[in-house]
């Protein structure tokens, strides 16, 4: 992924969560190796497609459990434990729609990509690194010691 | 007097954190209608007259544009149709408001953008305060 690119995504995915869920992102920093080789047990998978015929991309955002709750309670101002998975799907998809809104904003003023409906889900895989593996150059954060990973690839031709 | 709103977003959460943001800058809600796209938004318009709508563009079954579309052709797009969506290229907003939008907040948004762009065209609770940094109006 471009350095810029990359960039952007930073800059859009920490202002959704610092006006939206009221979480500051940080570099995840040394966290990251530690991060990577965690089971990815319960994380949350996200991505929004974006498009431009011929040319395709997805936006990428994953985050472990506790974090994708805490994003739910935060928006819904409620109390932990207290909102549905499906709740807690809901906002973790309005985050992606979000994230990806602004990205595009930013890399494409004169609206020639088009962007499609966030789709999520609970994923398990044998490492965070196993499954962040569809982006060549995934952006680690932290929110508070819990890791965030997005990521945005271009996938070639429709 | 309270205001009679629609709530049209795919996500109930974005429905309920705009409901809770109206309330929260002291606007008085008679009825609140949600609809999680544009099709349920019609249903709702064919039965309901309501003061205010608060949509967004990017819904599945039927868009927020298609939906003002729909209203445009038959002449019937709400007084104060206001975007709230993730969508910030001017030119699909212009087409928007082209429409009959009458402005647009972007997403992610603070409760004060909210409540100015709302002061400004319903005049609630304070237009005094807000003639400065709306997000985007069209007269």
């Amino acid at each position: 992924m471009q350095e810029n690119l990359r960039q952007i995504l930073r800059d859009s995915i920490s202002k959704v969560f610092e006006t939206t869920f009221f979480l500051v992102l940080e570099e995840a920093g040394d966290l990251e190796a530690q991060l990577l080789g965690a089971p990815a047990k319960g994380w949350y998978q996200g991505r929004v497609k974006l498009s431009c015929p011929p040319k395709q991309a997805v936006v990428w955002v994953w985050a472990p459990p506790e974090l994708a709750e805490e994003l739910a309670t935060n928006m819904l101002a409620a109390e932990p434990g207290e909102l549905s998975q499906a709740e807690i799907m809901d906002a973790y998809k309005e985050m992606l729609n979000m994230v990806s809104g602004r990205l595009l904003t930013a890399m494409d003023p004169s609206g020639s990509w088009s962007m499609g409906l966030p789709e999520a889900g609970v994923v398990e895989a044998e490492s965070v690194a196993a499954l962040v593996g569809v982006v060549a150059e995934p952006v680690v954060l932290q929110a508070d010691g819990r890791g965030l990973i997005c990521g945005c690839e271009l996938v070639g031709e429709e | 007097m309270g205001l009679k709103v629609l709530i049209v977003d795919d996500s109930a959460a974005m429905r309920a954190m705009i409901k809770k943001t109206l309330k929260a800058a002291g606007f008085s809600l008679d009825e609140t209608y949600e609809a999680s796209d544009g099709l349920q938004a019609l249903e709702i318009l064919e039965n309901t007259q309501v003061d205010v709508v608060l949509s967004d563009l990017y819904m599945p079954n039927m868009t927020g544009l298609q939906l003002l579309e729909r209203l445009h052709q038959e002449g019937k797009v709400p007084p104060c149709f206001i975007l709230v969506t993730t969508e910030g290229r001017k030119d699909k907003l212009r087409k928007a408001l082209g429409l009959g939008a009458r402005g647009y907040v972007i997403k992610p948004f603070q409760p004060e953008g909210l409540r100015k762009i709302l002061s400004l065209l319903v005049g609630e609770p304070d237009a005094r305060e807000s003639e400065t940094d709306t997000e985007g109006l069209d007269f």
